[in-house]
């Protein structure tokens, strides 16, 4: 080390500002560079493909019925979200336990730039793996022929693809709503423990303490919309699929808005 | 340069930096000193956006470090040297703060080159020592080649090794016409290498400017003299500005006037001197003296070790 090498870089450093693009390209190195996110990522998908594939192959269900939905062999879908929610939270709250928050909002100030661009990547792939994980599920069913609804249907058919596009968009999803409220609740135990209290068990116990008029509310909860969206409206609940839709976006933006708030206008 | 302007951050009930003003000059070290609790992480927070001030502007170049496009171009800072992901590597670490600002991935080569770490840069982070981390944490904070280094306590809990790599880098760093702006309780550490002080206590400001004009704020140097016939001396050196002061019969203690014109004025009317002593206060006295009723932590003398 000498002063001439401190003073002066090799590399052109001119031009170097913040951009979206790099804002996303930091974010993805984040994503890949700790095994602790790499491996929940593959196990969100490995757990979803194998349980999947192991229905498809046996021909029924978990319960042990025969299906008569087409697009039944993303019913084990809702267990590769849980653990990409898992994911969402570890990707953004990490940044809290670690302390690197503080590195990534002293290296962007702006701050939202941080939140969105780790949304976005992991969104991105998310969805990019579900789609894949569909295709390929989509592919084996035709093969094996153990769902006889499917049996020579196309992806693009209407009773088809309602149903696995609904199921695949709930794994980012899941992710989105991880980061959601990682970035809340600012810890990893937290934002898990408030997921799996009130998002998970939440629409069985508060039916039992809310008084009855009010216990329709928990057909609201994001759990019971996204059983709306990934059943193509089949499942039992109150409202189609459009409303259901409009039921987790709105999750999305209340619980977001809250916690891009907090962001905004608490110290770091 | 930065520059302070009233900043002043409350949190609830306490007082953290209470209107503080000061500016650090560029191309000179400045020792932001202070004893512990006394407001100086706070401050730098605010430099860099992550505290908001409740009053008040902290700003470098003339702006606020968030209406920066490129702020690590502009500003490094070294906050916390265990902000890394430990799972994480120092290369895919600083990768990853580079790629915000499109710096390339060259740069981080040279940067990790450049604190030493080239070695163990694809080891996980969690295992560093203390003084790896602060190596990366500076190379962090190199890494957009930024006019102004800001550093809380870099040498807080390093071995010797460390303390010397850290004083000789912000030595070069401020060779090369950098702002150099670092924290310490410790005068002793700071009196080292810094041209300028920012004496902080209790979130105000206490003291500004060359460490010679701290030191002699809080005590002129003075001398002094012991003589045969100390009254008529005494006498003869009032005037000019000087003061003397007379501890006992023999002894004077002289402001105002150097040792050799003492000398001069004592052979000029023929008093005998037995002894002639310039007594200038020491970093650390002065250092005490300043923050003594600024302590906010344990007894001062604790504050101040």
């Amino acid at each position: 080390m000498s002063a001439t090498a401190l003073a002066r870089p090799a590399v052109d450093l001119t031009g170097a500002r913040i951009t979206a693009a790099g804002l996303l390209r930091s974010e993805w190195t984040k994503l890949w560079s700790v095994r602790s996110l790499r491996l929940t990522l593959a196990t969100a998908f490995v757990l979803l493909l194998g349980l999947s594939t192991y229905v498809v192959v046996e021909g029924r269900m978990l319960s042990g019925e025969v299906s008569e939905i087409p697009f039944s062999f993303t019913g084990v879908y809702p267990v590769g979200m849980l653990a990409l929610v898992v994911l969402g939270v570890l990707a953004m709250a990490g940044e809290y336990a670690a302390g690197t928050i503080r590195t990534s909002l002293v290296a962007a100030p702006g701050r939202t730039g941080v939140v969105v661009a780790k949304a976005a990547v992991l969104v991105g792939v998310t969805t990019a793996l579900g789609v894949l994980s569909s295709v390929l599920l989509y592919g084996l069913v035709q093969v094996t022929g153990t769902v006889p609804a499917a049996q020579g249907m196309s992806l693009l058919d209407p009773a088809m693809l309602g149903g696995v596009v609904g199921s695949t968009l709930m794994l980012p999803f899941g992710a989105l709503f991880g980061v959601v409220l990682g970035l809340l609740v600012r810890s990893a135990a937290g934002a898990v423990t408030l997921y799996f209290t009130v998002f998970q068990m939440g629409p069985q116990v508060f039916p039992v303490l809310l008084p009855e008029p009010l216990a329709g509310v928990v057909d609201y909860m994001p759990l019971q919309a996204m059983d709306v969206v990934r059943t193509a409206g089949l499942s039992g609940e109150a409202y189609g699929v459009g409303t259901g839709v409009v039921v987790l976006a709105a999750w999305i933006l209340v619980l977001g808005g809250a916690a891009w708030w907090l962001l905004r206008s608490r110290d770091v | 340069m930065i520059e302070a302007l009233h900043l002043t951050k409350r949190y609830g009930e306490r007082t953290a930096v209470d209107d503080l003003s000061f500016r650090v000059r560029p191309g000179v070290v400045t020792g932001f000193l202070g004893p512990n609790g006394a407001g100086k992480s706070t401050t730098m927070r605010m430099l860099v956006g992550l505290d908001e001030p409740t009053s008040g502007t902290i700003t470098v170049a003339g702006r606020r470090y968030r209406d920066l496009p490129d702020p690590l171009r502009h500003v490094g800072i070294l906050l916390d040297a265990k902000a890394v992901h430990g799972g994480r590597s120092a290369y895919h670490h600083l990768l990853a703060l580079a790629r915000t600002h499109n710096i390339p991935a060259r740069r981080v080569d040279e940067v990790i080159d450049l604190v030493g770490l080239t070695a163990v840069a694809h080891r996980r982070a969690g295992g560093f020592s203390l003084g790896m981390g602060q190596r990366l944490g500076i190379a962090a904070a190199l890494l957009g080649d930024p006019q102004v280094l800001v550093l809380d306590e870099p040498v807080n809990g390093l071995d010797p090794d460390g303390v010397l790599w850290i004083r000789r880098m912000l030595a070069d760093l401020a060779t090369g016409g950098r702002t150099v702006f670092l924290s310490s309780h410790l005068m002793s550490e700071l009196s080292l290498i810094a041209d300028d002080l920012v004496v902080i206590g209790q979130g105000r400001l206490l003291a500004a400017g060359t460490v010679a004009d701290v030191v002699s704020s809080v005590a002129p140097t003075s001398v002094r003299v012991v003589a045969a016939d100390a009254a008529a001396l005494a006498t003869a050196l009032q005037g000019d500005g000087a003061t003397v002061t007379t501890p006992d019969r023999e002894t004077l203690d002289v402001q105002g006037r150097s040792a050799r014109e003492i000398g001069t004025i004592a052979g000029a009317r023929g008093i005998t001197l037995y002894e002639l002593t310039t007594r200038s206060i020491s970093l650390e006295e002065a250092f005490m003296q300043i923050t003594r009723d600024a302590v906010e932590y344990g007894s001062p003398t604790e504050a101040v070790r």
